[in-house]
């Protein structure tokens, strides 16, 4: 079942003095329900602005944004969008449970008494039952980041949006965090369309790479990467076909580098 | 944990160092006194000005008059900060409003209360109406800006987490503009509170009748100075405890800011 659809996706900036510019030029795929779909493409491709705009943040300049059918025209419910920059995201007078059950407070259809048992359970599924208590800035970044996502997911969303949640954290944490992604992402069956300029994470944790190239960006291509579940950090970057994947996808962005625009 | 620790310890070093150096000078003002006789009329003696101070509390004099400039001055900053802070949240919330409201803010903000007042009695007549309002517009500025600055400088990530929540303008306002606009509006006020009490003395000092002010015009122009100090005392006292009781306050209120900020830096 189609979850998520983007059709001729356009966003463009109004820039004093000068012609607009284009941050996404035309960009088409969708998302199926309980798919893993990366976006990766250089810095500075409209990663971001694209993530934004299927959020519901920001307005678009043209195409659709179709959740389940429906167009996107303000944050919907059934998606909940991890930033990168965790620490800011957090709110610092708010405990990490209070963080956690931010979302559901604004949800009338969750009872309050179902607030805290409910974000109890979800931080104890990214490991950080004991600190409930703690304030935010008293945790490591890879521990916001799980704050972050555990919020994501107390909120019970179908789509997690995540905007390289993990390029801002060592690469051990990363790693750690990763495997805790796919765990939680197969325990609540969600939906997730994670954008990262990683090429190796991008296909260690999807099912689909989407590529998306530079200035104004569009799909140079979508790749299905059938490397068996569940994935392990050491053999299943040692599979042939990982390196294959990574290959392809690093040739392919950089040939357009190279030619400067989209073919 | 063992820094702060170490600090809190530094803190109390300092603070106990800087309690003697005062201690040390008013030795010196004392002894300063009984060497140079002329001097001792204009600057008495700290002893007859601690007589002179504990006469005045004995006989109640000297709490009545604190009294009254502390409802005095309390009432101005209430009403400054009832009027400043939604003022400066709307301001500061709108673009529109701030495009609007900026031009007459900075004309009016460096008017001095003291030039306002000749207008406050002009309208309001001599009364304590017309005090506490000299003593709200002097206090209402250092609130109004330092709101606007806060609801501006929140972090448009905080802002756009809360609209993916579906929090939108009054949630958003409630549960997050308000919050972190808080730190910014509390240094505005503890800015505020201390330009109150300038100001509950000064209007005292000019217009008479009651207060603290009213007590150092009253026993300067009787020359009787010993008592004169005991109520400019009196004033530094009321000052240390009205900012210590803040302190106090704000410790409570926006702990996770000044902790955050800590471990951050």
């Amino acid at each position: 079942m189609e979850a998520l659809r983007i059709q001729h996706l356009q966003k463009s900036y109004d820039v004093p003095n000068r012609e607009s510019f284009a941050a996404l030029g035309d960009v088409t795929f969708e998302v199926r329900k309980g798919e893993f779909v990366s976006i990766v493409g250089p810095s500075g491709c409209g990663k971001t602005t694209l993530l934004t705009c299927i959020a519901g943040l920001r307005s678009r300049s043209g195409g659709q944004i179709l959740l389940y059918g429906k167009e996107v025209t303000q944050p919907p419910r059934e998606m909940a969008l991890i930033f990168q920059e965790y620490g800011r995201t957090l709110l610092p007078w708010k405990t990490v449970l209070d963080n956690v059950i931010f979302g559901m407070e604004n949800r009338p259809e969750i009872k309050r008494s179902e607030h805290r048992p409910r974000g109890r359970e979800v931080l104890n599924d990214v490991g950080l039952s004991s600190f409930e208590h703690v304030y935010p800035w008293q945790l490591s970044g890879g521990q916001q980041q799980r704050v972050a996502i555990a919020r994501g997911l107390a909120n019970g969303p179908d789509i997690l949006l995540m905007d390289e949640p993990f390029a801002s954290v060592d690469a051990q944490t990363r790693a750690e965090l990763e495997d805790l992604l796919l765990r939680v992402w197969q325990k609540f069956s969600r939906t997730i369309l994670f954008v990262t300029h990683d090429i190796d994470e991008a296909i260690y944790l999807s099912d689909r790479v989407i590529v998306l190239c530079q200035n104004p960006s569009v799909v140079l291509d979508t790749i299905a990467i059938e490397i068996e579940r569940p994935r392990e950090q050491i053999s299943s970057r040692e599979h042939p076909r990982f390196l294959h994947y990574r290959r392809y996808i690093h040739k392919l962005l950089q040939r357009s580098t190279d030619t400067g625009t989209a073919p | 944990m063992s820094t702060s620790g170490w600090s809190a310890f530094a803190a109390r070093q300092s603070r106990l160092s800087g309690f003697l150096f005062v201690l040390l000078l008013l030795a010196g003002w004392e002894i300063v006194t009984y060497l140079v006789e002329d001097v001792a009329f204009y600057i008495p003696a700290v002893s007859s000005m601690l007589q002179a101070f504990g006469e005045m509390t004995w006989s109640g004099e000297l709490p009545y008059h604190t009294v009254v400039t502390l409802i005095r001055l309390l009432l101005g900053f209430a009403l400054s900060l009832v009027a400043a802070i939604p003022c400066g949240l709307l301001i500061g919330h709108s673009r529109p409003l701030f495009e609007v409201s900026e031009p007459l803010v900075e004309l009016l903000r460096p008017v001095p209360a003291i030039a306002i007042m000749p207008i406050a009695i002009l309208v309001l007549g001599i009364n304590v109406r017309m005090q506490v309002f000299v003593i709200a517009w002097a206090s209402f500025w250092p609130i109004l800006l330092n709101a606007l600055d806060g609801v501006r400088g929140i972090d448009p990530i905080l802002m756009d987490t809360a609209r993916t929540y579906g929090y939108q303008r009054f949630g958003l306002f409630r549960r997050i503009v308000l919050f972190s606009a808080l730190p910014y509006i509390m240094a505005g006020l503890r800015l505020s509170l201390t330009i109150s009490l300038i100001l509950a003395i000064f209007v005292e000092i000019f217009m008479g009748g009651s207060g603290l002010g009213f007590l150092i015009v009253d026993y300067r122009s009787a020359l009787r100075i010993p008592e004169m100090y005991a109520a400019i005392i009196m004033v530094a006292v009321l000052g240390y405890l009205l900012n210590a009781a803040f302190v106090l306050l704000e410790g409570r209120l926006i702990r996770w800011h000044h902790m955050s900020h800590a471990s951050a830096g």
